[in-house]
């Protein structure tokens, strides 16, 4: 006969699984709430959403207390990895989740927000993205990634309009083929070292002098065709624009944020190692994905006639601009990668919430598209604060000095200076000065050309209301006054990088 | 039979998995058979022709009710649940508390689910809220 297992509470150290609970608890109390008491306004469970992830925000903040403490901590049979990279990547995930979920309160009835299911499953959403960065066992990565996509895909699906089904079936595919990606490249790692964890696939792999080359060559390319996918590098990017113009703006400017530094995190525990063991062939692979990624989506971006998909063409621009950070594998980098990206989610939340004001249910003769040029020609004449607030973002993106993203911009090419790769750095440069043509060509039609005929103007703010307007005035306070807080955010990003050993 | 195959723990489930296999196998072909020779067979030219007026119609691909993947997906819920409920009921003492904790935790959440389904009509046809 067996004895009794005896699990004692203090070796599973649950308060490591304490952020990613809090939002499943939120969810499950938002269903039970519709369940009791069904229609309900949708202000309720946008307050219950916003306290559900404020506790989390507190609990991260929690655990990075425990961590400047006592450094790195394991939990749950050692399956939960809570270090530096996984509280900063969470404290950006429930941020920019926090920034979101006000722009549910618009003026307009939208078909999403009028279901509990939808806050229900966008709180499941960020426990999945929460477990992805916390652990390095590839089969917890996994099922957060699964937990997180399979919510989004119905996120994106519930915006209840043809290009809106598109999107999210067409999201469905490339996810599903970049999960299959991933798993086989799990599997691949798996038989070749008897471990999913990413450390020990990194120990064992060292210690066999990469005997088997071939076998961790297919294994790699499966995983950056899986983190590909993810982060919308280019090939892999195929799915961006039209899931990005068939979601709703709110919903497209928050896919560019979160999503990403999730993976962004798994990408860097991943491929540290294979950089730093000197695998020539990785670096090569990384270094034309970032340069093509860079360079071939700015070019498209430039002849966007819709704003929408030139800010999505933008954005996957952003991701290959800071997928450098992971080539270069230096602390300074990775460092600079969390800077960037905490920067880059203010200005690109709030250029896209600016689009998600202007939203209109039917189009006038002269648009094309949902957010075309043509209709933001001379909103300086009709909206002037919106068209001011817009152009700073514009610019913020672009990377003029004082806004945020230049000083994301300018730590990422100084990092990749340092780090030897000084080609890397000029085409980062030159990349820049390309984005700014169709920034500022938006700035043009704002401030230089005449209104179309029959916009009055009131098209801009239909949608205001004003948690829209709140949520837009911190994005554009943290673009503008981003360089008051540069310093103190890099002392936090560096030591939290550096104390877990990236 | 060899002494040794038989007394293999897996030798039942090999046994269960063959009968299964046969059962279902001949359910099947049974099935078909029996309705073949019970149908009434009528077939009247006129009768199997198509009614319609003006052009030729094409065959309508099969449609299937939506109806049917919910109640799989109810399904496979309940029926993870008990798969993952026999290995936890034989090994109960072994597992202890711990064990005891997790399976309350596990079966809660599934019947929030259940309760959640339940209320929006998951469980009766063609009333989905």
């Amino acid at each position: 006969m067996l004895s009794p297992i005896n699990v004692s509470m203090e070796s599973l150290n649950l308060m490591t699984l304490a952020p990613m609970l809090i939002p499943v608890v939120g969810a499950l109390l938002i269903l039970v709430i519709d369940i009791i008491k069904g229609g309900l306004h949708k202000s309720l469970y946008v307050v219950l959403s916003l306290l559900f992830l404020a506790m989390d925000f507190v609990a991260v903040a929690d655990s990075s207390g425990v961590f400047m403490a006592n450094g790195t901590t394991l939990g749950l049979f050692d399956v939960m990895l809570i270090d530096g990279l996984a509280i900063l990547a969470q404290f950006i995930i429930v941020g920019a989740s926090m920034l979101f979920i006000p722009l549910a309160m618009t003026h307009k009835r939208f078909h999403e927000f009028s279901y509990p299911e939808f806050f229900a499953l966008f709180l499941f959403m960020i426990a999945g993205f929460q477990f992805m960065v916390a652990t390095d066992n590839l089969i917890l990565v996994f099922v957060g990634l699964e937990t997180s996509s399979l919510a989004l895909y119905t996120l994106i699906a519930m915006h209840n309009r043809d290009k809106s089904f598109e999107a999210a079936v067409k999201y469905f595919t490339m996810g599903a083929l970049a999960a299959g990606f991933f798993s086989f490249g799990a599997m691949v790692f798996y038989a070749l070292t008897g471990s999913v964890e990413i450390n020990k696939i990194a120990l064992v792999l060292a210690a066999n002098g990469y005997a088997d080359m071939g076998f961790v060559l297919i294994g790699v390319a499966f995983f950056l065709a899986a983190f590909g996918f993810k982060l919308s590098l280019i090939p892999f990017h195929t799915w961006a624009p039209d899931v990005y113009e068939g979601s709703s703006a709110a919903m497209a400017g928050y896919m560019s944020i979160v999503p990403k530094i999730a993976a962004f995190v798994v990408a860097m525990r991943f491929f540290e190692f294979l950089v730093h063991s000197g695998i020539v062939w990785l670096d090569v692979v990384l270094y034309i994905v970032v340069v093509i990624t860079m360079t071939a989506s700015n070019m498209w971006a430039l002849v966007q006639t819709d704003v929408k998909r030139m800010l999505a063409y933008s954005s996957i621009s952003h991701a290959g601009f800071v997928m450098a950070a992971i080539l270069i594998g230096t602390t300074q980098a990775n460092a600079a990668l969390f800077l960037y990206w905490i920067l880059f989610s203010f200005t690109n939340l709030g250029s896209f919430s600016m689009l998600w004001v202007s939203r209109q249910k039917h189009l006038p003769d002269y648009q094309s598209s949902d957010h075309s040029y043509n209709k933001f020609a001379g909103m300086i004449k009709t909206a002037p604060i919106a068209s001011v607030i817009m152009a700073l973002f514009m610019l913020s993106l672009a990377g003029l000095p004082p806004f945020a993203l230049f000083w994301g911009k300018l730590y990422m090419i100084s990092s990749a200076v340092t780090g030897g790769y000084t080609i890397l750095a000029l085409i980062m440069a030159l990349n820049s000065a390309i984005a700014g043509y169709y920034y500022l060509k938006l700035i043009v039609y704002m401030f230089m050309k005449e209104p179309v005929q029959g916009n009055d103007g009131h098209v801009y703010v239909a949608n205001a209301t004003l948690a829209l307007k709140t949520i837009i005035g911190i994005a554009a306070i943290g673009t503008i006054f981003a360089f008051v807080a540069i310093n103190p955010i890099l002392e936090f990003v560096t030591a939290f990088v550096y104390n877990s050993g990236y | 039979m060899d002494h040794i195959v038989t007394s293999n723990p897996y030798f039942g489930v090999f046994v269960l998995f063959v009968i299964t296999f046969g059962a279902f196998m001949a359910t099947t072909v049974i099935a078909r058979l029996a309705s073949r020779a019970l149908a009434a067979k009528d077939s009247e030219k006129i009768k199997l022709s198509v009614y319609e007026c003006g052009p030729e119609i094409t065959k309508q691909p099969n449609r299937v009710s939506p109806q049917f993947y919910l109640f799989a997906l109810l399904f496979l819920l309940f029926d993870v649940e008990i798969v993952f409920m026999f290995p936890w009921a034989v090994d109960f003492k072994v597992l202890g508390w711990f064990g005891f904790a997790e399976m309350i935790m596990f079966i809660l959440l599934l019947a929030i689910g259940f309760v959640y389904a339940w209320k929006k009509g998951a469980l009766e046809w063609h009333n989905i809220k």
